[in-house]
């Protein structure tokens, strides 16, 4: 049975640890900031780096140290074989797995394994000293594990209450982080595991005469396209998927953890904090975007001018092409016998151009010409047939017969009617102005016969032998 | 007969070579100037916040009448269009005559935290648009989207149909759940949430550190050694260089679209699965109906083929070309097939529906 928890001292190392993870982040920490995830490199690889004098400046140095630390997987391949090329001759040296077996063919920085350091590099890639700040928690509280798992459910009261909940779920998060971090680990050794596996398959592919590897960088080409193909079939499997998952969401646990700490800290000391800031950003940029809606909805004078100038250029041309249409079918009309439906015509057309310009009224507009096209040749069939059998009895046959000219002009008028009501109930009306007008014509004609003469009429020759003619008719 | 058949005298003389090139590397690295990158003149036709609209000056004037607009991904700069003389798809669709205008995103900081993915695609794309319409004297443009710029393209366009003429995205997902998706397998159990609130903005070097994982050998070990092999080559030293500086300029991410942009198409799949919201506006790709050029690298480890491919069936569009580039998500940009393939590609597609 374990020992019960030591609180206090506990407290004190969480606090001790807290305060080196704000030095840390502070930037006052001696320790590399990019953790500890480069192997040392091997003895010929410092040989090299120290024959080839790079001390003539530090940014040289650094910029070559990085390019020797991406290539120290090949610079100890290199050293490998060519150790074992001195020591055992050409014969032995044509396969160095024959006697040390496998993994011992090559040594660790050869065939390092690099993923284990994915997780330790995504900790520190934006956020510094993520990853010393984990060591720090583990040399802080990693010995009293056992006794905190256990402590840390326990119901916390009293007036540090609060103080203890937290410390509980602090540790809680740093635990969780490092069960994941742990299971992500094992799943990177598998990948090592693999990358081995598959190598040797390639190996083993390339025994025949002609495809054997030739060269120390052709071999390692092999090394690396095994490597990658090994850790893609994991990267790429669900059981990747749920403990990447988790040990990025555990990591974010902690850092949550740790700056409600650092604010709680910042708050004390009457310094502004990251979640204010955050507050002030939400609502600013909620402002912003309220604000410009607002101004493009209602402020967008050019816009809309723009598109009233477009509406009121169509209006003109459909106008223009209205007029056209008006004045064409007046002149249609001008030949046509029945010269009362002409006033009728320009009213209707000039409301209808009022009426303007939605598509019920363009269906509307092609009725009325349809309508007015089968009158019109209506009217010019009837008043043919008149023609043939006499050409100049059209005013005659207006003022002579009046009640057939009434007859026709009211059957044109029913006629139109059924097709198209607004202008029946115009005509109708006009045709009874014409009824009208034919009886005064009629009165008149009368009175001419009554008088038997046409001495008055002399005026007009016109009107002379038709009333002649209708009263001959007659 | 063992795998390995190497002489020691040929091993030897590798080592020796190895060293050599260290050494002669040593003095051209310190003779070169710093790493310079983009190539082309440009203006400026718009700014709005970080964000710059830039239109770029060929050696004569544009044929094309409607002008492309590049909508490069926020993970990265977008000079990768533009990164030399001999490796510019901006130089090379000039010279073929577009009209080619780019989104500079510039480098979120904290002021931009709160930005969502509705303020980037309808707010700063659109307003970009406008710009470039208004600037162009045209109604409608070309929208060009990259990577993740191509993923926000299509929510544009199916948001703003009326204001895209044709579109061409390249290295684009569409779909984020193909089984060989290794970015889309790390992030499906995350809990983006937390993340976000956990580290607000996204930092750069956390997100180039997720990529390096994606190969880590290579990316980390073999690209070292490789360039051991240049280091006594200046002009191929400076090419890698240039690049090594951008891929690690990277900007961070503004945490809120970060956070809408890992749980809505990461995890979700909204864009292809449907329900994405962005603001006020449903996204629904069945409104693209304009013409589609699809351009994806057939060996792209961020963005596989097949989760570009997931475009055809899925827009609403009759005018639907895809082209499959032999090459990777950043060999599309900068390899000489490239060069020789793409922007042609472009510009023919584009002079055939102008």
């Amino acid at each position: 049975m374990s020992d019960p928890l030591d609180v206090g001292q506990w407290a004190k190392n969480w606090e001790a640890m807290a305060r080196q993870a704000q030095a840390t982040m502070s930037g006052n920490s001696a320790q590399p900031v990019w953790g500890n995830a480069a192997a040392s490199p091997p003895s010929w690889f410092e040989n090299m780096a120290q024959a080839n004098s790079f001390s003539g400046g530090k940014q040289q140095s650094a910029a070559m140290e990085h390019l020797l630390a991406g290539a120290q997987g090949y610079l100890g391949m290199l050293q490998s074989l060519a150790s074992g090329a001195m020591g055992q001759g050409a014969s032995g040296f044509s396969n160095p797995f024959a006697t040390a077996g496998f993994s011992g063919a090559f040594p660790p920085s050869a065939m390092s394994n690099p993923f284990g350091a994915a997780m330790r590099g995504f900790g520190n890639q934006g956020a510094v000293g993520f990853d010393q700040m984990m060591e720090q928690f583990s040399a802080a509280v990693g010995p009293m594990f056992d006794k905190a798992k256990g402590a840390l459910h326990m119901p916390a009261f009293g007036h540090l209450r609060e103080k203890q909940e937290n410390l509980q779920k602090t540790a809680q998060v740093f635990i969780d982080y490092q069960e994941q971090s742990a299971r992500y680990d094992r799943l990177m050794l598998k990948v090592g595991e693999k990358a081995f596996a598959r190598f040797q398959l390639k190996l083993a592919e390339r025994e025949e005469p002609g495809r054997q590897i030739d060269s120390a960088r052709g071999l390692y080409d092999v090394w690396i396209d095994a490597a990658e193909e090994a850790y893609a079939e994991i990267a790429l499997s669900e059981e990747f998927r749920e403990v990447y998952g988790a040990v990025v969401d555990a990591q974010m646990r902690v850092r949550q953890q740790v700056q409600g700490e650092i604010e709680k800290f910042c708050n004390q000391l009457g310094m502004p904090t990251r979640s204010e800031v955050n507050s002030i950003g939400e609502r600013l940029q909620a402002l912003r975007r309220e604000f410009r809606e607002e101004r493009e909805s209602t402020g967008d004078h050019e816009g809309l001018q723009a598109e009233v100038a477009e509406l009121r250029r169509e209006l003109a041309a459909l106008k223009s092409t209205r007029k056209e249409t008006v004045k064409s079918a007046a002149l249609l009309e001008r030949a046509e016998p029945v010269k009362a439906t002409k006033p009728a015509k320009s009213k209707k057309s000039a409301k209808l151009n009022k009426a303007a310009k939605s598509p019920k009224a363009v269906k509307a507009s092609k009725a009325i010409k349809a309508s007015k096209a089968k009158e019109a040749a209506r009217v010019e069939v009837i008043a043919e047939n008149k023609s043939t059998t006499k050409k100049t009895s059209r005013k005659k046959d207006s003022k002579v017969a009046p009640s057939h000219r009434e007859k026709r002009r009211k059957s044109i008028a029913s006629k139109s009617e059924r097709k198209s009501v607004p202008i029946t109930k115009s005509r109708a009306a006009k045709s009874k102005d014409a009824a009208g007008s034919g009886s005064f014509a009629a009165s008149i004609a009368r009175f001419a016969r009554k008088s038997k003469t046409a001495s008055v009429s002399g005026r007009s020759s016109g009107a002379k032998p038709i009333a002649r003619k209708r009263g001959g008719s007659k | 007969m063992g795998p390995l058949n190497i002489e020691p005298f040929k091993l030897f003389e590798e080592a020796q070579k190895f060293q050599k090139k260290m050494t002669a590397g040593m003095q051209v690295l310190r003779s070169l100037d710093d790493v310079e990158f983009g190539c082309t003149e440009k203006d400026e036709v718009y700014r709005e916040d970080k964000l710059v609209v830039y239109r770029y000056r060929g050696d004569s004037k544009p044929t094309a009448k409607t002008p492309t607009l590049i909508v490069y991904a926020l993970v990265n700069r977008p000079y990768m269009v533009d990164l030399q003389e001999d490796k510019s798809l901006v130089r090379n669709l000039l010279a073929q005559g577009e009209d080619v205008y780019l989104i500079d995103w510039g480098y979120p900081d904290l002021a931009d935290r709160w930005l969502t993915l509705d303020d980037y695609i309808n707010g700063y794309i659109r307003r970009s648009v406008d710009a470039v319409a208004k600037n162009a004297g045209v109604k409608k443009i070309n929208v060009l989207g990259i990577c993740q710029g191509g993923a926000f393209s299509l929510c544009f366009t199916a948001i703003h149909p009326h204001k895209v003429k044709n579109l061409i995205t390249m290295v684009t997902p569409v779909d984020f759940h193909t089984p060989d998706n290794m970015l889309s397998n790390w992030t499906r159990t995350m809990d983006a949430d937390l993340f976000v609130n956990t580290i607000g903005n996204v930092p750069a070097d956390l997100m180039n550190w997720c990529y390096l994982m994606l190969k880590p050998m290579r990316l980390l070990q073999q690209k070292y050694v490789g360039m051991v092999e240049i280091l006594d080559n200046k002009a191929e030293l400076e090419n890698f260089l240039r690049m090594e500086k951008w891929i690690f300029d990277s900007p961070d991410q503004a945490g809120e679209a970060f956070r809408q942009f890992m749980r809505d198409f990461y995890q979700g799949n909204k864009l292809i699965k449907g329900g994405l919201k962005l603001g006020k506006h449903e996204v629904d790709l069945k409104n693209i109906t304009m013409p589609v050029l699809n351009i994806f690298a057939e060996q792209d480890h961020l963005v596989p083929p097949d989760a570009s491919r997931a475009m055809q069936g899925v827009i609403g569009s009759k005018d639907y070309t895809q082209i499959a580039f032999k090459g990777g998500h950043i060999g599309i940009y900068v390899s000489s097939r490239a060069q020789r393939e793409v922007p042609p590609a472009i510009h023919d597609w584009l002079r055939a529906r102008a």
